[in-house]
């Protein structure tokens, strides 16, 4: 048996069980900010918002660096990045956040680089629990 | 409205003109008032309300200056963040009913809802609520996710 480290955290959230990792969060960018939710994708290389929270935010959603990603099911989803803060249950983290170009997106994603990698996470599936740390 | 605009800004100076016990009274008065026929949506302006009268009775306790109260009119702090846990709540009550639409919530109160993003947007911004969730809800009959 290996054993398990010992681990802490400074925040716990319990997420609806019905609809995955889903966390509310605000994100702000150019001054404009707005309160939403993510879905926690560990999948996923990087944070890629929905184009329409990016026009609530009223970016100027191409003049941001051009990235595209390969989803799963194959395409191609073209995004543009913009520094941004994400604030969620008290964590406050300013990272580069990829808008689709195009509306539709079903959900807002927080992924590996800018979300996962300054964080300490743990999840209990089976308690609906999150398990969170901001590392500094 | 021109005609009104000459009393109002009679008004409003002898408002600003007054002492600040009696600028509680008044804003204490008006608070009753529209609390007693408060219809749900002027929510927003009453809390607005409430804020600054709960500013100008911190300014009025003794030994407390507008630059040494940190909720002084003059310099107002850093918003709190709403509790987004009402709406969530909400979202998990009723969510469902509202599959393919966007919708903005303030607390526990549905402000807009429908298909189009930006109009649900403008109609949170009018609201003039403070920090509205707006997240789009995926119909019942969509396929599993996965990105």
């Amino acid at each position: 048996m290996i054993p398990m480290p010992e681990l802490s955290f400074d925040v716990t959230h319990i997420y609806d069980s019905t609809d995955g990792v889903r966390i509310p969060l605000v994100i702000s960018c150019g001054g404009k900010e707005v309160q939403t939710r993510g879905y926690v994708d560990c999948g996923a290389e990087a944070c890629i918002f929905s184009n329409e929270i990016g026009r609530m935010l009223n970016i100027d959603i191409e003049a941001g660096e051009p990235k595209s990603f390969g989803p799963a099911s194959g395409g191609t989803l073209h995004t543009y990045g913009h520094m941004a803060t994400i604030e969620f249950l008290g964590i406050t983290l300013e990272s580069i956040v990829y808008f689709a170009k195009y509306p539709g997106l079903r959900r807002n994603l927080l992924g590996r680089n800018g979300w996962l990698s300054k964080l300490r996470f743990g999840l209990v599936e089976s308690d609906s629990a999150v398990f969170l740390s901001h590392l500094t | 409205m021109a005609t009104t605009q000459p009393v109002y800004e009679s008004v409003l100076r002898q408002a600003l003109g007054l002492p600040d016990d009696q600028k509680a009274q008044l804003l204490e008065e008006i608070l009753q008032h529209e609390l007693g026929s408060a219809a749900e949506n002027k929510r927003p302006f009453l809390e607005k309300l409430d804020e600054a009268l709960a500013r100008l009775k911190a300014r009025m306790r003794p030994g407390v200056t507008a630059q040494e109260d940190p909720a002084s009119l003059q310099t107002p702090g850093p918003r709190r963040r709403p509790d987004p846990a009402p709406a969530m709540e909400w979202l998990r009550l009723h969510g469902k009913d509202y599959g393919g639409q966007w919708v903005a919530l303030d607390g526990n109160r549905l402000i807009a809802h429908g298909p189009d993003a930006e109009k649900v947007y403008a109609a949170a911004e009018a609201d003039g609520a403070y920090l509205p969730l707006i997240d789009y809800i995926e119909p019942a009959d969509a396929l599993p996710f996965v990105f």
